[in-house]
Order: structure tokens, then C-alpha cells, then sequence
């Protein structure tokens, strides 16, 4: 095994292909072996990432719509003009572009808070130790596993005004008279929050899993020798030794929501109601169904700013001092 | 041969070694990503053709092929989009102007396509297709955009007013709503009969959201756009009485259930087959589905025309859907042949009775499939009712404008939010984000 990977390690070391980095000659072997190793996965997302970003960018300071579809190249350059357009409060593009800014923050928040609490409480649950605890933990993955398509469109028909049981259960138990639309007005917010953190709670649940699992054992018994009860010992020792693993977990979640369009779209459709139309749904029809490709991208590259602005303000609030503090 | 030489040897075949499977590797994905671009997935001679949600209908289109290439020596390649993939699909192609040769035509984009040259002119072809006179004169009509004809007419889909007789009959109802009092006089009194059910509901699904409004708008005289000038007209004063119309008939009349708002397709046609509504706006596709599903007799269903408003005609919506041939093809006239041959009035008739619409070709009616009381009654009464979206410029984006308003509409509707005035804030809002978009499509 051992002379496999050293075998290895000569190959990719031999490749020459770190040449082409800049400062490359600067860093010590170690350091250029580990480059190369990540260069494969660097290159696809240069593919897969760099390059829709940039020509997301481009086009949005271009008048693409649908008479260029063919060559978009030939579309005039309108500078700033779409940003101005689609980020003005006052005209109805803009306005509805901001409120749809506004429900994916809602939305994005209201699915951490459930994500986090859900995952975590099933976390606790998976690691005790108890009989079935293996059918237990597979049973709760199953949303995750399950075709979100499938998923969506069960909980769609569960939140049906007349022939969803979720009115009938609540009729039934005495606390609505009358069904509710729960897939209209402001309770379409609900029901989508509802749907999206049942499908991403499993994988709160396995990081915080995995992040409980690594948590000493020695600290729960020095905890105890001082005293600490249950609360004690998941708010002593519990939550701050899974501050880092949640640091992640909140980040990519939010991430993730902001950018989700499964969600909304499988739901609710092209057209859903106002106070679930999500940022990107907003794009997607702005894009791809009005063909208004150049103000779209404007609104893209206002997203991608939302969220890298509410990312990198978590990074260094959180994350990145959790790693300082570990370094000191 | 020393150690050191023999090293220096090593390192450079396992440097070639790897040389060699990075460029393999290249190779191989860029051939995937570049079979995708150029769509040469099929054998090279052969025609393709692609289809819009026709899936089902793929065992049919087989074994028209293959009597095709029998009689003609040309073999086609048959490929399918679900309607959700059509948007980003046929934009891309036109980017990259790749993809198949024969295309099929949603009426709604027609315009934006046809203004990003995305059709051949059918007119300009060196090739022998249909007769424009063997077709209805309105879907030709959609065809003939800009003075270039875009495709030929394959089905199509207006909606009458479809009722399951044995409910109607029990509410003591003789006879169609002519105009809208008589529609809400008859919905009264179907729910002095059956206080749980109501007598007629419009599909509330984002896509026909603006075409049920249009229906109203046109019962009550107001049109959509000015063809000529591509003036929005939609926020006159007759749309916004269109609008408080249906208002009313959730609301104040109790005759279209307020569940409309949250229907799917499957919902909607469940109501009728569930006879939770005793009619619907529809054309005839759910009425073999309630044959299957529920054991009921095609006799006891009427299509008939929709109700006159106070200050407009008798008018119903219609959706068009083509082939055309796109302008990257080399087989051009080979792609011709094969939409004549689906063209014929035989096959025209058949394919549209499979999917449960009408087909284009007139002598198509004189087909077995078609010869019913509902097929004649939709084609002698209802059919001349039948309009379309005006052609203009950007026409799907409006119908995208006006869908989310409509749903915004409803929603507030249903749920009580809406107030008086709202209707007109709401169409006015739109009319000016729409002319916008026109304006935009317009300019180029």
C-alpha cells in the first residue's frame, strides 16, 4: 500500500504540470504535491463555475434578449443600465426584484432555524445508544435519499386546501373550522419552509452526528465532577465543541437555500404565489421564460452579491475566529 | 545502463504515462461535452425530429417512420422535451445553432423565435409541403408571422364550454349559458341543487392563468395588444370589468369554487371526473380520461360555445402547436417530407384524437375519430369562436407578465386580500412592464 502510494506521489510530482502555477517554484514539495493533486478538481470548477460566472457578468452589462439569442455577442453593451433597472425600488421590475431578495432571506432563515433544530435534536437522538438505533438512523435519512421531485410534490398534495390531509388532521383535531390555503397567500411561505427543511435535515443531522461523535469523552465526565446536569453538559460542552462543524453546517445551508430552485419551482410552479417567489424562480422567469437574459444576469450577479456579502460576514464572525482560536 | 539514467528513463515514461492519460482523459470528456453541442447522436443520415411532451405518443410516431422511410428511402430520428426543458432547450440550440431539423412549435413562442431566426420560412423552401389552404384559416394565420411562414400546423386546442349533462340535468338546468347573466343565473341554481359543488371552474394553473383572462377580456370587447402599432390594450376599462367578472363569480356568486387558485391540471380535471363542478372551460381531453376513470358514456358530456360578456362576443382561447424546420438543417427538404407526411388529413386526424385535441387539417373531421356529436358540435359551433394572442413581438414575455399577475390576482382573491381598485392596479402594472418587454423585443 504503502510503496503504491509513494508510486504515486512520484507520478504526480513528475507531471510537470505545476510549471504553469504561479510562485510554484517557491513552495516546498509537500506543498506542490498537494496542487497537483488538486488540480483535476480545480480545473472542473474552473469549467463548471468560473466560466458561467463570468459570462453571467459579461451579459449583464449587454442587451441580450430575445432577438439575440442566436449570437448574443452581437448585443449592444448597455454598461450599467440593467443593474440600474432591475435595483431601482421605485419601477415594478425593481420592486418586485427586492421583495423577492426579501422572501429568499426569510425563507433562507426560517429553513436554517429548522434544519438546525430538527438536525440536531436527531443527532442527540442517534447518539445515544438504544436497540434499533441502525434502523432508526436509516429510517431518518430517507428523506434525503428520497427523489426530491417525488418528495415535493407529496407535500404538495398534503397541503391542499380541500383534499389535503393536512387541513383534515387539523380540522379533525379541532384547531381550524374551515380548510386553509396553505399553498397561497402567506402560508405558502410555511409550507415551502415546511417541505425544504424535511428534505435537508438529514444532512444536518449527519454532520452534527459525526461532529458529536468526535466530542471527548473526558469532557462530559469533568463535567459532571463539577456538577453539571443534562443542561449542563450540552451547554457547557455540547454546543461549544460543535461550534465548528455548525459554522459549516449554517454556512452551506444558507448557501444552499438562497440558491435552491427545486424547491420553489417543483412546488409552485412557474408562476408561484408572491410571497414564494424566491429570488432565483424570479431569475429563471425573468431569464428563460420573459428572455430577458441581460437584466437577469444583473439580477444574478445582485444575488451572488447578497449572498457572498452574508457569507463572508458569517466566515469572519465565525468560522474563521473558531480557527484562530484553535491555532492560539 | 546506470541507476541514474535508468531513474531519469522511468521518470520520463511515467511523465509520458501521465501526459498520455491526462490528454486521453481530455479527449474523451470533450468528445462527450462536443456530441452533446453537436448533437450528432444519431445515425448521420437520418432526419431528426423532436416533440414537445409527446413521449407517450412514440410507439405511433415509430411506426409512421417507418412507413415513411418505406416510401421515401428517408429515415427519421424521433426525440422528445417535456415542457418544462423547452425554454432553456430551444434557446440553446438557437445559441448554438445545433440540434435537430425538425422542431416543434409552441404558438406562444413562435415570435421570439421567429425574431431570433430560429425557423426556416417555410415559403422560401425548395421542397413540396401542405396545401396553407387544407388548414383553418386562424392557425395558419398564427404560422404566417411577419410575412415569412414559420411551420405548418400540427394540433390544436380551443376550449368551449364542457359540461357533464347527468349533473346539470339534476340541477334542472335546460341548455348553455349564453351570455354571463345567464352563467350565473344557471350557477344559482346549480347551487340551490348541490350547495357543495359549483357549476363551472377555469383551470387556475400559472399557463392558463392569462389565457383565461384573455377569454373574459374578449367576451367583453377589450383586446390584448394593437397587432399593428404593438400597443398593450389589456388594462382597458373592459378588462378590468372582465377581471371583477371572475372576482364576482368566486366571490359574490359562489359559481366557480375559490380551490381553483391552487388546481393542477390533475386537479382541475379531477373536479369534472369527481363532479365536484358541473362544467369546466376546457377542450375535450378529460372526457375520455372520465370515460376511463369513472365508467361514464362520451354522450354524457355537451361542448358548446362560451357566454357572450355584456359588451363583447361569443369568444374562446386557443393554443397552436407546429413543426417547423430549423435553419442549421442540411436535409432541409428531407425534413419537409416527413411534417408533409404528418400533415396527411389521416395522420393529422389520428394523432390529434390520440392526445385528445383537434387536428389542423379540415378534412381531417371527415376522419372515424372525429365523427361524434362532441368532435362536430366543437367543430361547428365552437371553432369559430376560436382566438388567438395577437402575434406581436415579445408575446410570451407578456403572457409571462400577465401570468404572475393573474396569479397574483387570484391569490389575493381567495384568500381575501383583495380590495377595491386592485384590479385595475394590477393590470396597469402589468400593461407597463409588458410594453416595456415589447418595446425591448421590438427594438432588436
Amino acid at each position: 500500500m504503502a510503496s503504491a502510494f509513494t508510486r504515486l506521489h512520484e507520478r504526480v510530482t513528475d507531471g510537470g504540470l505545476g510549471q504553469y502555477l504561479p510562485l510554484y517554484g517557491r513552495l516546498d514539495e509537500k506543498h506542490q504535491y498537494a496542487y497537483k493533486l488538486l488540480f483535476p478538481a480545480l480545473a472542473m470548477m474552473f469549467v463548471v463555475h468560473f466560466i458561467p460566472v463570468v459570462w453571467g457578468a459579461t451579459i449583464s452589462v449587454m442587451g441580450v434578449n430575445s432577438n439575440y439569442i442566436a449570437d448574443w455577442t452581437s448585443a449592444p453593451f448597455v454598461g450599467l443600465e440593467h443593474y440600474a433597472f432591475v435595483m431601482d425600488p421605485t419601477t415594478t421590475i425593481g420592486s418586485r426584484y427586492w421583495y423577492s431578495i426579501s422572501r429568499t432571506v426569510l425563507w433562507s432563515v426560517g429553513v436554517l432555524v429548522g434544519t438546525y433544530v430538527l438536525g440536531l435534536t436527531a443527532a442527540l437522538l442517534l447518539n445515544q445508544e438504544f436497540k434499533g438505533s441502525f434502523f432508526v438512523r436509516t429510517l431518518l435519512l430517507l428523506p434525503w435519499i428520497a427523489p426530491a421531485i417525488v418528495t415535493l410534490n407529496v407535500w404538495r398534495m398534503m397541503f391542499l386546501s380541500e383534499s389535503g390531509i393536512i387541513n383534515h388532521a387539523l380540522m379533525s383535531i379541532g384547531l381550524i373550522d374551515e380548510p386553509m390555503f396553505w399553498l397561497l397567500g402567506d402560508q405558502a411561505l410555511w409550507s415551502m419552509t415546511i417541505a425544504h427543511v424535511w428534505l435537508q435535515f438529514p444532512w444536518v443531522m449527519i454532520m452534527l452526528y459525526a461532529g458529536l461523535q468526535s466530542i471527548p469523552q473526558q469532557l462530559y465526565e469533568a463535567a459532571a465532577i463539577d456538577g453539571a446536569g443534562r443542561w449542563g453538559k450540552f451547554r457547557y460542552v455540547t454546543l461549544p465543541q460543535l461550534k465548528p462543524v455548525s459554522g459549516v453546517v449554517v454556512l452551506l445551508m444558507l448557501l444552499w437555500t438562497m440558491i435552491d430552485f427545486t424547491t420553489p419551482y417543483v412546488m409552485f410552479g412557474g408562476s408561484p404565489p408572491s410571497s414564494v417567489e424566491v429570488t432565483m424562480v424570479y431569475i429563471y422567469n425573468f431569464s428563460f421564460r420573459a428572455f430577458a437574459f441581460g437584466r437577469g444576469a444583473a439580477m444574478s450577479v445582485g444575488l451572488f452579491v447578497v449572498a457572498m456579502v452574508l457569507a463572508t460576514i458569517y466566515y469572519r464572525r465565525f468560522i474563521r475566529s473558531d480557527f484562530e482560536e484553535e491555532t492560539q | 545502463m546506470n541507476i541514474s539514467s535508468g531513474t531519469n528513463e522511468m521518470n520520463d515514461r511515467s511523465r509520458r504515462k501521465l501526459l498520455l492519460s491526462a490528454g486521453a482523459t481530455t479527449t474523451l470528456g470533450l468528445a462527450g461535452c462536443l456530441d452533446g453541442l453537436t448533437g450528432s447522436g444519431g445515425a448521420g443520415d437520418a432526419v431528426r425530429a423532436r416533440y414537445i411532451g409527446q413521449e407517450p405518443q412514440s410507439d405511433w410516431l415509430e411506426e409512421q417512420s417507418d412507413a415513411f422511410e418505406a416510401e421515401t428511402g428517408i429515415e427519421v430520428e424521433h426525440e422528445f422535451l417535456t415542457w418544462a426543458d423547452v425554454p432553456d432547450s430551444q434557446v440553446t440550440d438557437i445559441q448554438s445553432g445545433v440540434g435537430p431539423d425538425v422542431d416543434h412549435i409552441a404558438s406562444t413562442f413562435l415570435p421570439q423565435q421567429a425574431n431570433a431566426g430560429g425557423w426556416v420560412d417555410l415559403s422560401e423552401l425548395d421542397a413540396s409541403l401542405p396545401d396553407q389552404n387544407a388548414f383553418f384559416d386562424q392557425v395558419t394565420d398564427i404560422m404566417d408571422y411577419q410575412g415569412q411562414i414559420h411551420g405548418i400546423p400540427w394540433f390544436w386546442g380551443p376550449r368551449g364550454y364542457l359540461e357533464y349533462d347527468p349533473l346539470i340535468e339534476q340541477a334542472g338546468i335546460d341548455g348553455q349559458p349564453d351570455d354571463w347573466d345567464a352563467l350565473v343565473d344557471q350557477g344559482q341554481a346549480f347551487r340551490e341543487e348541490f350547495p357543495d359543488k359549483h357549476l363551472y371552474a377555469m383551470m387556475g394553473v400559472s399557463w392558463e392563468l392569462p389565457r383565461a383572462f384573455i377569454t373574459f377580456l374578449w367576451q367583453n370587447g377589450g383586446r390584448v395588444a394593437d397587432e399593428d402599432t404593438n400597443e398593450i390594450l389589456f388594462d382597458s376599462d373592459a378588462g378590468v370589468e372582465a377581471l371583477n367578472f371572475w372576482k364576482d363569480l368566486i366571490l359574490e356568486e359562489d359559481v366557480m369554487p375559490s380551490q381553483i387558485a391552487e388546481w393542477g391540471v390533475d386537479e382541475f380535471d379531477g373536479a369534472l371526473i369527481n363532479e365536484d363542478v358541473g362544467a369546466i372551460m376546457q377542450d375535450l381531453s378529460p372526457v375520455d380520461q372520465f370515460v376511463e376513470q369513472a365508467g361514464a358514456d362520451r354522450s354524457d358530456f355537451t361542448i358548446g360555445r362560451l357566454p357572450a360578456g355584456p359588451s363583447g362576443d361569443r369568444s374562446t382561447f386557443f393554443g397552436m402547436e407546429g413543426l417547423g424546420i430549423r435553419p442549421w438543417s442540411d436535409k432541409q427538404e428531407e425534413a419537409a417530407e416527413w411534417i408533409s407526411w404528418l400533415s396527411r388529413p389521416d395522420a393529422n386526424a389520428t394523432f390529434a384524437d390520440r392526445i385528445g385535441l383537434l387536428p389542423t387539417v379540415e378534412e381531417a373531421f371527415n376522419h372515424a375519430a372525429f365523427d361524434d356529436e362532441l368532435s362536430q358540435t366543437l367543430h361547428d359551433d365552437v371553432l369559430p369562436d376560436a382566438r388567438h394572442y395577437p402575434m406581436i413581438p415579445g408575446l410570451s414575455e407578456v403572457e409571462v407578465e400577465l401570468s404572475g399577475t393573474i396569479g397574483t390576482w387570484l391569490e389575493e382573491v381567495v384568500t381575501g386580500e383583495w380590495e377595491d381598485g386592485r384590479s385595475a392596479e394590477l393590470l396597469d402594472e402589468a400593461a407597463g412592464v409588458a410594453q416595456d418587454l415589447v418595446d425591448q423585443a421590438q427594438q432588436g
